[in-house]
């Protein structure tokens, strides 16, 4: 566990990018994340948002520039290294382990991490008990509602003892007030933990009053990056937003 | 009469259900449909014939080691390098490991059929509620179906059974999560080693005799149970494989004798009427895999 005991405070990616078949799906973006706070990361489709967060997860190699763990080059480390290093990701519409039960879907993460197991139990029974899923934690996860499976993936992540947390749209498909409880909740563990949490949202009325501040992507470079208030009133980002019509 | 075909019927079913357990787990974590699994129960078989003037026990613990031995090195050197092929490379993969590996068989130390006396024990008779049932169908029975408790605690119980399910599932997400998969990969091999090991055990058993093709008819038990129960669902897999075995045997006790050796033909045409109505195997989900 040497690796965990030291605290990192901040994940950055510096001036990152990555191409496929020459295409800039990133192209020279940089941000960071601090523990504690959660930075939005918004974009129209197609922005580079998730592909973002695949380099910072590991999922893919930067071809230009570098993500790092305060000073650290994570740049070459397999997702599973990052995972014992405290980056853990969810997916986009939540996907886990359906035929396995919410508790063990929450339990293999703990397992993912070098817990034993009965540490990994009563990690899986505290975190379910804190994102109110005590009642499925016996289902498989198969059988839960959209919602519910959404919020058994964060569980899933939050059991990993991640340090930093990347969320891929995890209030997708739900409306606006319960995706705003949802990131209420999530920004309440980010504190409560020292989290630092990085969301994919395409929602910019979701992320305005839920995210400490805001990363704005379009076509895989940074628009702008800042508070809320002060990234709604960009002109750029209005463009991008309200200029045309979706 | 009736407790004799039950035991026996019972036996059969467990047997084929350790044997699906090993196709389907196989798959499962690496979607290896492994065809060399019938030469792992052959190198158990090896190891029964080869020390059978020892004490039987040992010779049942040697079977064990010759097949978790081979279901190893078959992973370190032919799949390890091809992991994340196509389903279908691994599958072309596996029918050389399984044609090299009978053919060294046959080479060397089987080029015949070689007899093991059955043990004594075995060949008697004992009196359960007035039948007169056979000790080994009834070792049969006791030892696949503690095989089968022993891996369903395994598989449901232990942080290595979570594991192994969510890799079944979902590899890439699992590995994502740090669970090892290299060290995931191996415990399959290991499991199915094991339970291609017991299989052997009860198969030399009953056919007093082993060869260098011996494993291909329980191989194709295997392949089929999961195929019939649903090749991505181990307990699926145990179903299709149990069913298989309790069908099997009730035909043989139904069939008249001129009919018994259609008895093959006549199972496999009911599997077929199963996978037209349920092509994805009795309780798999709808993500079927065909390859």
């Amino acid at each position: 566990m040497a690796t965990l005991s030291e605290s990192p405070s901040v994940l950055s990616m510096r001036d990152a990018g990555v191409h496929f078949d020459g295409v800039k799906a990133v192209d020279g973006v940089s941000l960071t994340v601090s523990r504690g706070e959660v930075l939005g990361l918004i974009g129209p489709n197609g922005s580079g948002k998730t592909t973002t967060l695949n380099l910072l997860s590991g999922m893919l190699r930067p071809t230009s520039g570098a993500v790092l763990l305060d000073d650290r080059d994570l740049s070459r480390l397999s997702m599973r290294r990052r995972v014992r290093e405290g980056v853990v990701r969810t997916y986009q519409s939540g996907r886990v382990f359906g035929r396995l039960t919410v508790f063990e879907n929450v339990e293999v993460a703990g397992l993912g991490v070098g817990l034993r197991r009965g540490a990994a139990r009563d990690m899986a029974r505290t975190t379910l008990a804190q994102l109110g899923l005590e009642d499925v934690a016996h289902l498989t996860a198969d059988s839960l509602t959209a919602g519910r499976i959404r919020t058994t993936a964060i569980a899933r992540a939050l059991a990993a003892q991640p340090r930093f947390l990347l969320l891929d749209e995890p209030a997708a498909g739900q409306n606006e007030s319960e995706a705003v409880q949802l990131i209420e909740s999530i920004r309440g563990f980010a504190r409560e933990h020292s989290i630092g949490v990085l969301l994919v949202e395409h929602d910019m009325s979701v992320v305005m009053g839920t995210c400490d501040r805001l990363h704005v992507l379009d076509s895989g470079r940074t628009v702008i990056e800042g508070e809320p208030q002060r990234v709604r009133k960009d002109p750029q980002v209005i463009e991008i937003y309200f200029g045309k019509r979706e | 009469m009736i407790v004799d075909y039950i035991v026996s019927a019972l036996g059969l079913g467990a047997l084929y259900a350790l044997l699906t357990i090993g196709v389907a787990l196989l798959f499962g974590v690496l979607g290896l449909m492994n065809f060399a699994y019938g030469e792992i129960i052959l190198a158990a078989a090896f190891a029964l014939y080869f020390f059978r003037d020892a004490p039987w026990l040992f010779a049942v613990a040697m079977a064990v080691v010759f097949a978790v031995a081979v279901a190893l090195l078959s992973e370190r050197l032919a799949f390890h390098p091809l992991r994340g092929a196509d389903p279908v490379t691994l599958m072309i993969a596996s029918f050389a490991v399984s044609l090299a590996l009978q053919s060294v068989a046959r080479m060397t130390v089987l080029p015949r059929a070689q007899g093991v006396p059955p043990q004594d024990f075995l060949a008697q008779r004992v009196d359960i509620l007035g039948a007169r049932v056979s000790v080994r169908d009834l070792v049969t029975l006791v030892l696949c179906g503690l095989v089968l408790v022993a891996v369903a605690y395994l598989m449901g119980r232990t942080s290595l059974g979570v594991q192994l399910r969510a890799a079944a599932e979902n590899f890439q997400m699992a590995e994502s999560l740090g669970v090892k998969g290299n060290r995931v990969i191996a415990s399959a091999f290991v499991i199915a080693g094991v339970l291609a090991a017991v299989g052997a055990v009860v198969l030399v058993t009953r056919q007093g005799a082993v060869s260098a093709q011996m494993g291909l008819q329980p191989m194709l038990i295997g392949v089929i149970g999961a195929v019939l129960g649903g090749m991505s669902s181990l307990r699926g897999a145990a179903l299709g494989g149990f069913i298989l075995g309790v069908g099997t045997a009730t035909l043989e006790a139904l069939l008249p004798s001129d009919l018994i050796a259609f008895r093959d033909a006549f199972l496999f045409t009911a599997l077929i009427g199963v996978l037209v109505v349920r092509p994805q195997g009795l309780l798999s989900g709808s993500k079927v895999r065909v390859s």
